[in-house]
């Protein structure tokens, strides 16, 4: 107080000293709030940045996997197509093995001046034992029809609701063949 | 709570006392802030710039009365301060006077300013305003006795020219004030005889001190330029009075100013010490 120069001057009422040094806790934690506040809002907009980024990087990585899966699968596909059309090609050969003798005993059957103009084989699917059996033959007439029944006989086939019609140089047969048994 | 409080607080000027608040010294008042100081003498107003660490960064003077000048520098020293606040120094039409056994009751100084008649006793007078200076080892005080008519006609020129006084004091008082107390504080000073002579502007104060006692005081204020008459009148019952060992301790307003130039001759062998700075009033009321 001695070191202060003497004043005056008119007074004015109620002159201010100041608030209380303590006070100043209140503008320093308001600016230190402030501070963290704005770093936080930096770290999280750096994390969401971060973040956006690896999500952007796994949606590609996904998309990209989700294309190699359809490639997989549309070759699976053609895979599994293929596999079932040979399993079918399979069965059909497997069920066509049974068969195959009695087109050899017709064929071995016919004669000297005898052709085969068109051979039908037809497995009933509901009666698996039936086959349907459609012949044409170019000459030879009902004796080559008797021959050829001989032959299928002999393969231990019936020939049941058997039909037959001459032409003029050829001969329609047809009938139903069951097979025997052993 | 206003606007204004909020940002008070937060910019921590609400912890600051208030620009006239005369408890704090000039650089509490005004931390980093522009300031202007003036200083008014008979017939001449010289005033100071200081800039936001406190130090001079120009100064000036007019010839003319204060409202005169006022009026042509009163935007210039607007420009040059933070809301209008201005420091005064008048040195015209005060006194400072020598007493003894003034009351020194704790506080003293808010007395004087509201019933000055309980400190000064029968020295009070009410077209006055005090301030007091008092030695500590002693019972002897430094008396400022100034108009208030003056303070008040200032006050209100200040006021029409959107002024405001954060301080009005006597440059010179506060001068004698400071030296003297340098000398106090001074154990090389502190026991000797000493005549010690403050001279602002064309007002001089002269003090006797021997053995640390204030033993003569002689002053005058708003002195005629050049008026040797008149000054060579307050010097010379020091100077008849004065020893071989005494030593003259000068302290005038800025470096060789009116007195060193014209008077100094008048102490003849005596050791003169001049303690004078650069810009020296200014550097005393912009810093305490």
């Amino acid at each position: 107080m001695d070191n202060i120069i003497h004043d005056l001057k008119t007074e004015r009422q109620n002159v201010s000293s100041g608030l209380p040094a303590a006070f100043k806790l209140v503008p320093i934690l308001f600016y230190l709030s402030a501070a963290a506040s704005l770093i936080l809002s930096g770290f999280f907009y750096l994390s969401i940045k971060s973040h956006e980024a690896s999500q952007q990087q796994m949606q590609l990585r996904v998309s990209q996997a989700t294309a190699e899966k359809n490639e997989y699968v549309a070759r699976q596909n053609t895979i599994v197509d293929k596999s079932k059309r040979a399993e079918g090609i399979a069965k059909w050969l497997e069920g066509s093995h049974p068969l195959q003798p009695v087109t050899v005993a017709i064929g071995r059957s016919m004669g000297k001046d005898t052709t085969i103009a068109e051979l039908n084989l037809n497995r009933n699917p509901e009666i698996p034992a039936h086959t349907f059996l459609q012949l044409k033959i170019d000459g030879g007439g009902s004796e080559q029809v008797e021959d050829t029944l001989n032959s299928i006989n002999a393969l231990n086939y019936q020939t049941y609701s058997a039909q037959q019609v001459k032409g003029r140089n050829s001969t329609d047969f047809q009938a139903t063949l069951i097979f025997a048994g052993n | 709570m206003e606007l204004k409080d909020i940002k008070d607080v937060l910019t921590f000027a609400a912890f600051r006392p208030e620009a006239d608040n005369p408890r704090f010294s000039w650089a509490q008042r005004f931390p980093k802030k522009k300031s202007v100081l003036v200083n008014i003498s008979r017939g001449k107003v010289s005033w100071a710039c200081l800039n936001k660490k406190g130090v001079v960064e120009s100064a000036s003077e007019a010839d003319g009365e204060f409202v005169e000048v006022a009026s042509q520098m009163g935007d210039h020293w607007s420009d040059h301060t933070e809301d209008g606040w201005i420091g005064i120094s008048l040195n015209n039409r005060f006194i400072v006077s020598l007493e003894h056994n003034l009351s020194r009751k704790k506080g003293w100084q808010e007395e004087l300013k509201q019933n000055p008649k309980s400190v000064l006793g029968t020295k009070y007078d009410r077209t006055k305003r005090y301030a007091l200076h008092h030695n500590p080892e002693t019972s002897a005080s430094l008396m400022l006795a100034c108009d208030e008519s003056m303070v008040r006609s200032v006050e209100e020129s200040l006021r029409s020219h959107n002024l405001r006084a954060a301080r009005i004091c006597s440059g010179l008082f506060a001068m004698t004030s400071t030296l003297m107390g340098r000398i106090e504080s001074d154990n090389a000073f502190k026991n000797q005889d000493l005549i010690v002579v403050t001279w602002l502007d064309n007002s001089l104060c002269v003090i006797r001190q021997k053995n640390g006692q204030w033993q003569d005081l002689r002053c005058r204020s708003g002195l005629a330029p050049q008026d040797e008459n008149s000054v060579a009148q307050i010097l010379r019952p020091f100077l008849e009075s004065a020893q071989p060992n005494t030593r003259v301790i000068l302290m005038e307003d800025k470096l060789q100013s009116g007195f060193s130039r014209s008077f100094l001759p008048m102490f003849g062998n005596l050791h003169v010490t001049d303690v004078t700075e650069e810009n020296c009033l200014w550097n005393i009321l912009g810093q305490h």
